[in-house]
């Protein structure tokens, strides 16, 4: 044996030894040992009237953590975008030709079939996660991805000429920024009314209506404007590499 | 107490990441990725944890192959002309 191979050997034995020590001190399946969940079970409904605590650990309870994810969301589309768009020409609509065996084949009537299918199932699934966040599981983020799947779909089943016509660049860009943008105004807002970052302060409403929770739901949709703008943004530049390129434009 | 179909959700999970980590070539591995990110969507769904579940199925399944898929087909291109 070489001396790599003792190396990862000895690596390896370690990070298991690591594990076993782990996961033997893990409490017992399914027994949640921390106080927090169960205090926020008991108050979060009556404090902030909704049924779904979750959102208001996510949007409310602990917010700036949610504020937080939501521009590393930000700065990685922003970076993947600066990455990919960095050394491309301008993009032609026409796919790049296979380098090795067969030809495509082109669209399938059935690829075709389900993904325009799929469209109309996405956009109502993605719009009812994303509008219910203090009602029921999901809410902006879960909803905005499964929207922006309706992106994808469109790629897949339309081409990238529908996609683009769908999905132009410079709207999801101002929607991305909006989104990101906004979360912290109303972050600042609240500070100056109440005096704390992200304070409830709209009017709670009945447990379990529509308008209720507060800031709850209006932070969310900015959330979802976000994520929306921000996933199809993505699909949008990496649809764009696999086209050809406009050699002569914009000289080096 | 876990549940029969807990069990049987988390043994596809590991079957499924096993099948992805013995798939090598990148453009067959995102088959076996796209499963597993179905599985494990059923997962969390099995232990309650729909938010979670959704998102998973969400990126692990619909966003990632998304992009790996067209950076394969980039990187089969090779570099780009200068």
């Amino acid at each position: 044996m070489n001396a790599r191979a003792v190396l990862g050997a000895v690596a390896c034995a370690l990070l298991l030894g690591m594990l076993v020590w782990g996961f033997a001190g893990l409490p017992p399946y399914g027994h949640y040992p921390g106080p927090y969940g169960t205090l926020i079970n008991t108050v979060a409904s009556h404090e902030r009237q909704l049924p779904n605590a979750i959102s208001a650990v996510n949007f409310d309870y602990r917010g700036a953590d949610t504020l937080g994810e939501e521009f590393i969301l930000f700065a990685a589309v922003a970076g993947i975008t600066m990455v990919l768009r960095n050394d491309r020409k301008r993009t032609t609509p026409e796919p790049l030709p296979p380098t090795r065996g067969r030809p495509p084949a082109g669209r399938t009537e059935a690829v075709r079939l389900f993904s325009v299918a799929g469209v109309g199932v996405t956009i109502a699934f993605g719009v009812y996660l994303g509008i219910h966040p203090h009602l029921t599981p999901g809410g902006g983020f879960q909803g905005a991805a499964i929207l922006a799947g309706f992106a994808a779909l469109t790629f897949v089943g339309l081409g990238y000429d529908a996609f683009q016509r769908i999905a132009p660049q410079t709207r999801n860009e101002v929607f991305e920024a909006i989104g990101a943008g906004t979360y912290a105004v109303i972050g600042l807002a609240t500070l100056a009314i109440s005096g704390a970052f992200l304070t409830n302060v709209l009017p709670l409403g009945g447990n379990g209506q529509f308008f209720s929770a507060g800031t709850i739901p209006l932070i969310n949709a900015f959330v979802a404007l976000e994520v929306l703008a921000g996933f199809t943004l993505l699909f949008l530049e990496f649809a764009r590499e696999t086209r050809v390129e406009k050699e002569e434009e914009a000289g080096e | 107490m876990m549940s029969v179909l807990q069990a049987i959700a988390l043994v596809l999970a590991a079957v499924l990441a096993t099948m992805v980590v013995f798939t090598r070539d990148p453009k067959r591995q995102i088959m076996p990725y796209m499963l597993y990110g179905v599985v494990l969507s059923i997962v969390f769904a099995l232990l309650q944890a729909p938010d979670v579940a959704l998102s998973e199925m969400a990126v692990g399944s619909v966003a990632v192959p998304f992009a790996i898929l067209a950076t394969l087909v980039r990187i089969d291109h090779g570099r780009r002309a200068k």
